[in-house]
C-alpha cells in the first residue's frame, strides 16, 4: 500500500520561488491516510517517537474527523506539533510496521494536518500570569520553547531569555522558509506567549545580563537551551579563502533579512557550480536554496547514500530539485588558485571493506583515489559546537571531551546549583524531537517533585 | 525599537547618533560593539560603542555613509528609531596603566578608538594620538581625540591638512623619541600589519582591533574568522582586540578581499533566480 499523494509544488516551479514546498495532505487524503492505521495492539512507531506521542491515538481521531481532538491528543505530549510535523526526521516512521510491506503510515504529515487543521481559534486571548516559582529559559530554540511551555503548564512563572532580535533558534535562522514558514513560528511563539510565558529578545545571558543578576531577580531555576552557537572552525585547510561560507551565515543572511538576502544574491552571483560539504539537513538547505539562486549544487560526504540522516520525502524532493550527491566522497582540503578564491575540495573516495575478514564491513578510503572537486565556492554545514563563553560567564559548569554541558543523564542537572541544561548545548548529535525529549526530562522530574522549583 | 535623541554631521558623510538603550548603555565597556540594524527586516551591521552613559541609558556610535546599510542609518532623523540594537559584544579592550601608550587609528577607526582613549587617560597614562585621514574633510573627531589624549599627530595622505603621509610614518619617529610601553592601532590590514612590524622588534606590546566582516557578532556563523597563532578565531567573541604581533595579516587581507570583490563587482543576476522576491512574512511582528 502507497501513501496518498500530498500537495507539493511542482518542481519546475519551486526551484523559482522560495515558499514553502510541501503543504501536506487535503482533508479527503489525511483522512484515507489515517484510515490506513491498522491500530497496533503494540505500537511500536509510539516507542520510536522520543516524545512518545500517542501515535495510533491521534491517528483514530483523525479518522473520525475530530482535528482538534486529534491536535489536542498530540499536544500532551508535544508543544511543537507544527515544527515536528514539518521538520522531524521521523523515527516513528522508520519503525511502523507497514514499512515492512510497503509504505509506512506518514505521521509526520498527519501530524502536520492535525496541527495546521485542529487549530482552535479560541477567543480567550489573555494572557494568564502564572505564579509558581520564576524559571529562567536560555535560548528559545525548540528545547528552549519546549520546557518553557511544558513549565508554565505547571504554573511555572517562565521568561525565555534569546539574543537575537528573534524566536526559534535555529527554526527561525537556520531551516529556510521552504521547509519551516516564518509564519508558522510566528503562530506558535503567539501560543506560547499565551500560555503565560514571557519572552524577552535582544538578551544574551553572560553579556547583557549576568546569572547573578537573575539569581538577585530570585529566578529559582536556569535552564540552558543554548544549542550549538559556536562555529566549528580548523575542521577543513583553506577556509579562508574566498568562496567559503559556513552554512550558518549562508542561512542567516537568507532567512533574517531581505536586504542582507540581496547581498548574498549578488556575492554569489559569480558562483557558479557550489560543493556543500555535509550530511544532515543542515547541508541539504543549504543545497536546496543554492538551486533557488540558480546554481549547480553538489552534496559531498563521506556516508554512503543509504545514510543520509535526512527523512526520505526531503532526500527524494532535494533529488527532484536537481542536487547531486557525491557519496562516499571525504573532503580533505580547500584548493585555491592565485587569487585566493576556492577552485576545488580536495577529496578521497570511500568504499565498503572488510579489512580483517571478519565480516564488519566498513568505510574505508579507496587507495590512490584522491581527487579534486571543481568547484568555485564551498559551503562547509559540519556539525557545531556549543558557544564556550558559557564556561566562563557560568561558574561551575563542566564541560564534556567534546566541549558539551554535561548533565546528569536523567534530571538534565548540571554540577551548577540549580542549573540544567537542555537540547543540543548537552549534546551535538541531536536532532529536533530528541532535544524536545530531553527539554520534558526536566519536567518529568518536576511533576515528580524530584526537582522542587 | 530604539529611539534617536541626537543626530550630529561631523563630517562629510560621517554621523553621529544618540540613541536610548539602557541595558547596553549600563553594560558597555570601551572597546565592545553592538550589531546595529537601522530598519526592520534589513542589513545589519558592526558598529563600535564610542559612548556610553548609563544614567542617561543612552549609547553613542559615530559611522561613515559608506554603502547601504551605513547610508540608510544615517538618513534616520531625530525621534525616528533604529529597529534592532544588540549587544555590547565583544570582549572589552585592555586597558591598563602601562606608562606612554600609542593610540593610532585612520578613517572610522578614529571612532573605535576614541572610547579607547579616554580610559587609557583615566588610567593615568600618558596617552599619544596619532590619526590620519586621506584628506582634512574626511578626518574625523579631531576635537574629541584632542580632549582624550595628552597629544595628538595628525597626518592627511594628500597634505592638505597638517602632516602629509600616513601615521605609520608618526609612530616611527614616537617610537624613537618617547619610551613607548603598549601600542594601539585600529586600521585597515596594511596600517596595523606596518605598525607591529615596527613595533615587534622593539618588543613593544601591541593590540589592534580585527576589522573582519562580521554577521552574527555572537559566535554564531564563522563570519569573521581570523587567523591567530596559526589557530582560528572569531573575531566577535574572542576579540575585537588581539595581539598584533600574533595575527596572521596575510590571512587577513584575502578574508577581506574575498569580500571586496564578491560584494562590489557584481550587478545584479539577471539570471530567473535573480528576480525571484523572497517573501518574508510578518517576521518582524513579534
Ligand atoms: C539548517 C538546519 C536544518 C535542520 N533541520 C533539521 C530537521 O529537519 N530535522 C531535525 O530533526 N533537526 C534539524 N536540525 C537540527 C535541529 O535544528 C537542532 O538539533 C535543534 O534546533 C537544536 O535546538 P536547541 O533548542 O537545542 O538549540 P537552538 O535551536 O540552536 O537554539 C538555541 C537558542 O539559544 C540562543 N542563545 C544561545 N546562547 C544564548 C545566551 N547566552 N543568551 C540568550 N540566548 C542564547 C540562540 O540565539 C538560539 O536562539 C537542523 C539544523 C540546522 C542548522
Ligand atoms: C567590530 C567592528 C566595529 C566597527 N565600528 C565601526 C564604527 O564605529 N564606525 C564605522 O563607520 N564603521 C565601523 N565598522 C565598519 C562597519 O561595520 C562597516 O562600515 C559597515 O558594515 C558598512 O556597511 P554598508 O552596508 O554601509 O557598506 P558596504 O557597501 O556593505 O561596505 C563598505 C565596506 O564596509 C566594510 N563592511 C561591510 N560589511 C561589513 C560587516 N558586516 N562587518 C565589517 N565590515 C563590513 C567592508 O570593508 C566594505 O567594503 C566596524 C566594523 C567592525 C567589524
Ligand atoms: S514527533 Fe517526530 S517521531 Fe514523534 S510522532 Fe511526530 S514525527 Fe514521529
Ligand atoms: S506502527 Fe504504523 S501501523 Fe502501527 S499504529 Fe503505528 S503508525 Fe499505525
Ligand atoms: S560574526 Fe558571526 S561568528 Fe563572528
Amino acid at each position: 500500500m502507497l501513501q496518498p499523494p500530498q500537495k507539493i509544488q511542482s518542481k519546475e516551479k519551486r526551484v523559482r520561488n522560495f515558499r514553502e514546498v510541501c503543504q501536506g495532505f487535503s482533508r479527503k487524503n489525511a483522512v484515507s491516510e489515517a484510515r490506513r492505521c491498522p491500530q497496533c495492539s503494540d505500537p511500536v512507531c509510539m516507542t520510536a517517537c522520543p516524545l512518545k506521542i500517542d501515535i495510533p491515538g491521534f491517528i483514530r481521531l483523525l479518522r473520525e474527523g475530530d482535528f482538534p481532538a486529534s491536535l489536542q491528543k498530540i499536544k500532551e505530549q508535544n508543544p511543537l506539533p507544527d515544527v515536528c510535523g514539518r521538520v522531524c526526521r521521523a523515527p516513528c516512521e522508520q519503525a511502523c510496521v507497514l514499512k515492512k510491506e510497503g509504505d509506512p503510515i506518514a505521521i509526520r504529515t498527519l501530524e502536520r494536518f492535525a496541527a495546521d487543521h485542529g487549530r482552535s481559534f479560541s477567543v480567550l486571548k489573555r494572557k494568564p500570569r502564572l505564579h509558581g516559582a520564576k524559571v529562567a529559559v536560555v535560548g528559545s530554540g525548540p528545547s528552549g520553547l519546549t520546557v518553557a511551555s511544558c513549565l508554565a503548564r505547571q504554573k511555572m512563572n517562565v521568561t525565555v531569555f534569546e539574543s537575537f532580535p528573534f524566536l526559534g533558534g535555529i527554526l527561525r535562522y537556520g531551516i529556510p522558509e521552504l521547509r519551516m514558514p516564518q509564519k508558522v513560528l510566528d503562530t506558535l511563539t503567539d501560543d506560547i506567549e499565551m500560555e503565560g510565558v514571557d519572552f524577552k529578545t535582544l538578551t544574551r545571558i553572560g553579556r547583557s545580563l549576568s546569572i547573578e543578576e537573575l539569581w538577585s531577580q530570585e529566578y529559582k531555576a536556569v535552564i540552558l537551551a543554548t544549542g550549538t552557537g559556536g562555529a566549528a572552525l580548523n575542521q577543513i585547510p583553506g577556509h579562508d579563502l574566498g568562496g567559503v561560507f559556513f552554512a550558518e551565515e549562508f542561512l542567516m543572511k537568507m532567512n533574517v533579512a531581505e536586504t542582507s538576502y540581496s547581498r548574498i544574491q549578488a556575492d554569489f552571483h559569480r558562483y557558479k557550480r557550489i560543493a556543500v560539504l555535509g550530511a544532515g539537513h543542515k547541508a541539504l538547505d543549504c543545497a536546496r536554496l543554492c538551486r533557488r539562486l540558480g546554481k549547480d549544487v553538489t552534496l559531498v560526504f563521506p556516508l554512503s547514500e543509504d545514510d543520509l540522516p535526512i527523512h526520505p520525502q526531503e532526500r527524494r524532493l532535494a533529488l527532484e530539485e536537481g542536487i547531486e550527491f557525491a557519496a562516499r566522497t571525504r573532503p580533505l582540503d580547500l584548493i585555491g588558485d592565485e587569487t585566493h578564491f576556492v577552485q576545488g575540495v580536495q577529496c578521497d573516495r570511500l568504499d565498503y571493506a572488510d579489512p580483517k575478514a571478519d565480516g564488519h564491513w566498513q568505510l574505508m578510503v579507496v587507495p590512490d583515489s584522491a581527487f579534486i572537486f571543481a568547484a568555485d565556492a564551498v559551503i562547509i554545514a559540519s556539525a557545531h559546537k556549543p558557544d564556550m563563553s558559557l564556561y566562563d560567564v557560568i561558574p561551575g559548569l563542566t564541560s564534556t571531551r567534546e566541549g558539551y554541558v554535561w548533565v546528569e543523564e536523567l534530571s538534565m542537572k548540571t554540577p551548577a546549583a540549580n542549573v540544567f541544561a537542555v537540547g543540543d548545548v548537552t549534546c551535538g548529535q541531536f536532532d529536533i524531537v530528541q532535544t524536545m525529549a530531553s527539554a520534558k526530562k526536566i519536567v518529568e522530574y518536576v511533576e515528580r517533585g524530584l526537582i522542587r522549583l | 525599537m530604539f529611539p534617536i535623541i541626537n543626530k550630529q554631521l561631523l563630517a562629510k558623510d560621517v554621523k553621529r547618533l544618540d540613541i536610548v538603550a539602557e541595558t547596553i548603555a549600563a553594560k558597555a565597556q570601551p572597546g565592545q560593539f553592538v550589531i546595529v540594524m537601522p530598519e526592520r527586516g534589513g542589513d545589519w551591521i558592526p558598529l563600535s560603542i564610542v559612548e556610553s552613559d548609563p544614567l542617561r541609558g543612552t549609547v553613542s556610535f559615530i559611522f561613515q555613509e559608506k554603502g547601504p546599510a551605513t547610508r540608510l542609518l544615517g538618513s534616520l532623523s531625530i525621534q525616528e528609531s533604529v529597529s534592532v540594537v544588540m549587544g555590547p559584544l565583544g570582549k572589552p579592550a585592555t586597558i591598563k596603566n602601562a606608562g606612554t601608550v600609542v593610540c593610532m587609528a585612520s578613517g572610522t577607526g578614529i571612532a573605535s578608538i576614541l572610547p579607547i582613549c579616554r580610559a587609557m587617560k583615566k588610567k593615568e597614562n600618558k596617552v599619544i594620538g596619532l590619526i590620519g585621514a586621506a584628506q582634512k574633510k574626511s578626518l574625523l573627531l579631531e576635537t574629541q581625540m584632542r580632549l582624550a589624549c595628552h597629544s595628538l599627530m595628525i597626518t592627511t595622505e594628500d597634505g592638505s591638512y597638517e602632516r602629509k603621509g600616513n601615521i605609520v610614518e608618526l609612530l616611527k619617529e614616537v617610537l624613537d623619541k618617547e619610551r613607548v610601553k603598549l601600542v594601539y592601532v585600529i586600521g585597515n590590514a596594511q596600517t596595523m600589519e606596518e605598525a607591529c612590524q615596527l613595533t615587534r622588534p622593539r618588543k613593544i606590546e601591541t593590540l589592534i582591533q580585527a576589522n573582519t566582516i562580521m554577521y552574527c557578532g555572537s559566535g554564531l556563523c564563522g563570519s569573521c574568522r581570523l587567523e591567530v597563532q596559526s589557530k582560528s578565531v572569531l573575531s566577535c567573541v574572542e576579540g575585537p582586540e588581539f595581539n598584533g604581533h600574533k595575527v596572521d595579516f596575510e590571512k587577513l587581507k584575502i578574508r577581506l578581499q574575498a569580500h571586496e570583490r564578491t560584494g562590489k563587482n557584481s550587478g545584479p543576476d539577471n539570471n530567473a533566480a535573480g528576480v525571484m522576491k523572497k517573501i518574508i512574512s510578518g517576521f518582524w511582528d513579534n
